[in-house]
């Protein structure tokens, strides 16, 4: 850690050497994040991290459309004694939900719930792979949020705002820490199956400047858009189209001395690296057999794989989407589809990190919008039934990264509609990563609209100090 | 004018006016130190040690201990003084940050010493600069004229006092192409180089000024800043994201910029056209503006709360552009800093709570389906452009329909021969019947057939995508502003949630600003025409700012979105307050006549260059010693492109275009109706990029790795980035490599008989300015070694042609 510390500091002082030696590129250039120089540089804000980190990267799934949290891993005994039963009032007078109307009915769990590892954490029968790495995992059972539609919610959950234009989480993060990586970029973004319904502004970079935007690594095409050259133009006959556009930079610099001209040359060179890195980095051929079997097949495994081999390189913050968990209606069949997608290559990555080593400065984190009602929605037959959205109480986990394994923090009610004990609001969730990333959430701010905005806003959060090693 | 009264802010950590001549002024040289150093321990939220200096009743508050903070004429016994010169840095205020320096301590002595004044004795807070009505300053400096006018007075005396020397004139070759980026957003030819060159005066120069401001270039050029504080996009914005028909507004745009319509009119129309009287069907397109706000159309969605959601955007959108200020803060609270309470702030509401309810579910309540949009449109009058349009899609479409259809009966054919049982009764009948069938019917079919033909679910979809535009082009609705006839009752929204209503609120201005004329009415028109007083102290100054961010690539108040106490205070006050009266006064409101001063001005039409002791003493050139040089923005580089390579479509207005773009882009937009791009046919692709479909989930990559926001909301200030994947764009969409093809085939044919001939047309028609030897020699073996490898002028033109367009210089001003 204390390397990483001096090699941070280091690349704050050049940042503020820059800053003054005055370049007149101010916190634009100095944003450059592909190079060291990224970060808080605008506000004046102290330099990061301030807390001693735990984590340097943080891998983060946001399972789409919100699995159930009742059939995963939050187990209702009485919801199942009840189930197909009329709902008591208390579960939806007075509540809003998306779909629900009249008086419904209860489902239970069909799942058999099944305790893991020495710390006996419990997870569904839908999870088995799971259960393997269940010694290294934090379940918050207690999550709850403020909107209960999926463009609000996901906005909410990545931005801590319920509208578009604010940044995401991990926007925030790189405009902190920066990136680590001379040839990657420092924020990347995988999607799997129905993409998020907030789009593009779930990995956005709001009023940060637009360099802290994540870039989607696509599965089909080029990994990242426009990184291949055009048809015919050979790896050397475009090394000397850089080479020309580079000397007239110069020349020009020579002339005006304007910075943003070597940002400029930089940049491209830049840009011919990612040529080489980003190929490299999705060619899996390197790995060896065991590795590829534990992940399995299938996309999200091809995802889990790259997330790993990109905080490996250095990359600060990998965001992976995947749904559809969106389970209004036949949600038997649905949710053990994505479970089996899944819980394998997610387990596999979390064994793979902590073998390398790497799974103590890595944070992993399980997500979603928000959860699913104890209550029946749309046919009432085993196959064909559903859940509809839920604010008041979900689930989330996170492991590595200096949160303490095989805890289960915060309860729900009998029923699972409310949170029982250890409420954690979104912001609190937020809070806490950032503190696990060595950030005072409360430090970490920019100035805007003449305001000092942060990603937790003006309320108070708290950071989860019983999760924490 | 009287110098020493005219308004004249203290520029904080410079040379204070206030301590060597002239009367204190409590506005403009105390409360900026206490607002600095002093608002966070004992504003008007806290005053700790019971000390609060937010206002005169605070101030006069003994603190905790007793004591009082100042006595009048006495400031070497006051609290205050003593606690800022105490030499124990444990114990000296403030307790954060630095020291006040020596000219901050003398002031608040002298304030003190000469009776500390407050602005008034009505125990009310200071007022902040902002808040003050704008007054012309006399000229600190002579100036030349031409090239120079008052612009450069100003901005030549701070330069005095900072010790600094102005650049010389860019040379006029490039002054002239940044003129033409800057005001039509497109380059100058060489023909119009050379002319100019013969006859570079100032004179000519402002010829040449006129001439592009009467250019029908120039509202498209400036719409776009425009349209992204209007936050104008082609589609809904969340989770569905699907297309809304919009343009007409778009096109509106560029022609009331291009008819210079004075800025007060042009606000009252886009927030009030429909309440005129008699309105014509542009001033209701007009008020498109403000139905600009995104639209939650997921299923499931309370149209109410959505509605609340739009009209906080417009509220703040208002706030924003018209009064430079952030009054989002008071959404959920009394704005912390600045005089907005949480009731001012529904007051403002109330004003635009009057419009209908914009969507419902579709069919049953229990329903799954969709959100439909039912706010109020009108029907447009279709003009030729229009009707065309719709011929050439109805023949494409129809083209891919039979391709479809002949495609399915083939099929079919084949299934019908091998397994007859397998298609049900009404596709057998689709099929067996002669006449041609329709979309729905092929869908039908291909259902049947599904797992016969995969492609045929891509070329379905895209047809549908098509029947779809072609409804929405053969409807041409906008959507627009409407007045119910029942007022809807306002509330204030406790912490901002709408479930939480509080006190019933009518509509308001805030009472710190210019008052509300007893004669304007309650409603939209009275606010628009409140806004556009010339009693408002914002709005011309964050008018004239905005435009001052355009052209030299950072305000004079460098945070253009917010001109309250937590904002930046300018760089340049006296001439942004004369810049702000001139645009009323002077210009009558006209953006060409601001836009002109600006251009016409020695700052404006200095040259790039660095000079190193300049850039010692003022390294980000806020004092403006130089132009900035800044890069262009998103579209000038793709319509730069364009041009330079004869791409470039000049047709004006109509439906969105869509250029080419990589395959699966817009798979990012879940649950939405559109999930394929079809890129436009023709000169479509190559039209200007204002023209170009905003879809919010996922805008134009292009545009978006050059900053160009998505429009979810308004945006005053684009970032100004500087990254890899900008170069990738260049080098590698195939859009840009298509450009620097047809910019090759025209340097080869259009610029000369020699190689030498040829490059120096090509490197004049991309920069305007002749290369210097080195460049000459680079770009000459560039070409060689092409040409020996490849054995084709060709691809040696089109190398010259791609070293070109990526140049640093090429996506900046020059």
């Amino acid at each position: 850690m204390l390397d990483f510390l001096t090699e941070y500091n280091a690349q704050l002082r050049r940042r503020h050497f820059l800053a003054r030696s005055g370049s007149g590129l101010g916190a634009l250039a100095l944003g450059n994040l592909w190079s060291r120089d990224v970060g808080a540089s605008e506000s004046g804000i102290e330099s990061f991290p301030s807390i001693a980190p735990q984590a340097r990267s943080v891998i983060f799934f946001h399972m789409t459309g919100a699995p159930s949290q009742l059939d995963l891993f939050d187990e209702k005994p009485l919801l199942r004694k009840f189930d197909r039963q009329l709902a008591p009032a208390e579960l939806f007078e007075g509540k809003r939900f998306s779909f629900l109307r009249g008086h419904p009915k209860l489902l239970g769990s069909p799942y058999e719930f099944i305790r893991h590892g020495k710390s006996g954490v419990q997870l569904s029968s839908l999870l088995p792979h799971l259960g393997k790495v269940a010694d290294e995992i934090c379940v918050i059972k207690s999550m709850f949020t403020t909107e209960f539609n999926h463009g609000p919610a996901q906005l909410y959950m990545h931005t801590g705002l319920n509208r578009q234009g604010n940044p995401s989480i991990g926007s925030w993060t790189t405009y902190g820490l920066g990136c680590e990586s001379e040839n990657l970029p420092a924020y990347v973004v995988f999607l799997k199956g129905a993409t998020p319904g907030a789009g593009a502004n779930l990995w956005k970079s709001g009023f940060l400047p637009s360099v802290h935007q994540g870039v989607q690594l696509r599965g089909e095409g080029e990994p990242v858009l426009y990184l291949d050259r055009p048809e015919g133009v050979s790896e050397s006959a475009r090394r000397r189209t850089l080479d020309s556009i580079a000397a007239l930079n110069q020349n020009y610099y020579e002339t005006v001395g304007d910075p943003e001209i070597q940002t400029r040359i930089d940049q491209y060179e830049m840009a011919y690296r990612m040529q080489t890195s980003v190929p490299e980095l999705v060619d899996l051929s390197e790995e060896s057999a065991a590795t590829l079997e534990s992940y399995g097949e299938g996309e999200v495994a091809r995802q889990c794989l790259q997330a790993r081999r990109l905080v490996e390189r250095g990359v600060r913050f990998v965001e992976l989407f995947i749904g559809d968990w969106d389970t209004h209606a036949n949600q038997a069949a649905k949710l053990a589809a994505n479970c089996r997608e899944v819980d394998q290559p997610i387990t596999a990555l979390i064994a793979d990190l902590k073998q390398r080593g790497l799974l103590d400065q890595t944070l992993v984190v399980w997500s979603a919008e928000f959860g699913r009602t104890p209550m029946l929605q749309g046919d009432e037959t085993a196959a064909k039934c559903g859940r509809d959205h839920q604010k008041d109480a979900f689930t989330i986990w996170m492991a590595g990264g200096g949160v303490k394994g095989g805890l289960t923090y915060g309860s729900t009610n009998e029923l699972g509609n409310e949170v029982a004990e250890n409420p954690v609001e979104v912001r609190d969730f937020h809070a806490t990563m950032m503190h696990l990333l060595g950030i005072n959430h409360e430090k970490l701010t920019y100035r805007y609209q003449g305001l000092d905005q942060r990603l937790t806003g003006v309320e108070e959060a708290r950071v989860l100090r019983d999760i924490l090693t | 004018m009287d110098h020493a009264s005219c308004f004249f802010p203290l520029i904080l950590g410079s040379l204070a006016s206030a301590s060597i001549a002239g009367e204190l002024d409590f506005a403009r040289d105390v409360a900026p130190i206490f607002e600095e150093h002093c608002y966070d321990c004992h504003g008007a939220e806290t005053q700790k040690g019971g000390i609060g200096l937010a206002t005169h009743y605070h101030s006069r508050h003994p603190a905790e201990s007793g004591e009082l903070l100042y006595v009048a004429g006495t400031a070497e016994a006051s609290l205050l003084i003593r606690v800022i010169t105490e030499s124990d840095p444990e114990k000296r205020m403030p307790a954060k940050g630095a020291a006040l320096n020596e000219t901050q301590i003398a002031t608040l002595r002298r304030w003190i010493d000469t009776g500390a004044k407050w602005p008034d004795d009505g125990w009310r807070p200071p007022v902040h600069w902002s808040y003050i009505s704008p007054k012309k300053a006399a000229l600190p400096e002579p100036f030349l004229s031409p090239p120079g006018n008052e612009v450069d007075s100003f901005i030549r005396d701070r330069l005095k006092r900072e010790d600094l020397q102005p650049n010389p004139p860019a040379s006029p070759a490039q002054l002239l192409r940044r003129v033409y980026l800057d005001v039509i957003g497109l380059p100058p030819s060489v023909a119009e180089v050379d002319q100019f060159l013969r006859n570079p005066s100032p004179a000519a120069y402002a010829a040449v000024v006129d001439d592009l401001l009467r250019s029908p270039r120039f509202g498209e050029r400036w719409a776009v800043p425009w349209l992204d504080l209007a936050r104008y996009a082609d589609s809904e914005g969340y989770q569905r994201d699907s297309p809304r028909n919009m343009w007409p507004y778009r096109d509106w745009v560029i022609t009331a910029l291009n008819a210079d319509m004075p800025f007060d009119q042009f606000t009252i129309e886009q927030l009030a056209g429909d309440l005129l009287p008699n309105p014509s069907e542009s001033q209701l397109v007009a008020t498109a503006f403000h139905r600009n706000s995104a639209l939650n159309l997921e299923a499931g969605t309370d149209p109410i709360e959505d509605h609340y959601k739009q009209i906080v955007d417009r509220v703040n959108t208002t706030g924003t552009i018209w009064l430079g200020s952030t009054v989002a803060c008071a959404q959920c609270h009394n704005h912390k800093y600045d005089p907005f309470t949480i009731k001012n702030y529904y007051e403002l509401f109330a004003f635009f709570n009057n419009t209908p309810i914009e969507s419902r579910q579709k069919g049953s309540e229990m329903g799954m389906s969709e959100m439909l949009h039912i706010g109020p449109t009108i029907t447009l009058q279709k003009n030729e452009q229009d009707i065309t349009d719709l011929a050439t899609l109805t023949l494409q479409h129809e083209a891919a329909l039979g391709i479809i259809r002949s495609t399915l009966r083939a099929d079919a054919g084949r299934m019908m021969e091998k397994n007859p049982a397998a298609l049900p009764e009404a596709v057998r009948k689709i099929i067996e019947t002669k006449s041609e069938m329709s979309l729905a019917q092929c869908q039908a079919v291909a259902r049947a057939l599904k797992p016969a033909n995969p492609a045929m679910g891509r070329k379905l979809e895209e047809a549908s995508i098509t029947a779809a535009r072609l409804e929405a082009l053969e409807k041409k609705e906008v959507r627009v502003q409407e007045e119910m006839q029942e007022i809807r009752p306002t509330f204030i929204a406790k912490r901002g949630d709408f479930l939480a209503p509080g006190e019933q609120v009518m509509p308001a201005t805030p009472a710190v600003l210019h008052p509300f004329g007893d004669e304007l009415p309650r409603n939209r028109l009275g606010l628009a025409r409140w806004l556009v007083d010339p009693a408002n102290p914002l709005v011309a100054r964050a008018y004239v700012n905005r435009l001052w961010l355009e052209l030299f690539g950072q305000g004079l108040v460098t945070t253009p979105e917010e001109f309250g106490s937590q904002g930046a205070r300018p760089s340049h006050p006296e001439l942004l307050d004369w810049l702000a009266v001139a645009f009323v006064e002077e210009d009558g409101w006209s953006l060409k006549k601001a836009l002109r001063r600006l251009v016409l001005s020695s700052t404006y039409c200095q040259s790039i260059e660095v000079n190193p002791a300049s850039a010692a003493v003022d390294p980000a050139n806020q004092w403006l010693w130089r132009h900035p040089g800044h890069r262009l923005g998103a579209e000038t580089i793709r319509d730069q492109g364009l041009a330079l390579s004869g791409l470039l479509s000049e047709r004006i207005y109509g439906t969105p275009a869509r250029p080419f773009q990589p395959e699966g882009v817009w798979r990012n937009t879940a649950g939405a109706s559109e999930t394929y791009y079809i890129p436009s046919q023709g000169e479509d692709a190559y039209r200007r990029g204002v023209y170009t479909l905003w879809r919010r989930g996922s805008h134009y990559p292009s545009f978006a790795n050059f900053d160009a926001p998505d429009r979810s909301a308004c945006v005053v200030k684009r970032d100004r980035s500087n990254t890899p994947l900008q170069a990738l764009t260049l080098l590698n969409d195939p859009v840009y490599v298509e450009m620097a093809t047809a910019f090759g085939q025209r340097i080869e044919k259009e610029g000369g008989n020699t190689v030498e001939q040829r490059i120096e047309w090509a490197f004049r028609t991309t920069l305007a300015r002749s290369p210097v030897e080195a460049e000459r020699l680079l770009l000459h073996s560039a070409f060689e070694t092409v040409l020996v490898e490849l054995n084709s002028a060709t691809a040696a033109y089109r190398e010259i042609a791609t070293i070109l367009l990526n140049l640093h210089e090429t996506i900046t001003r020059s």
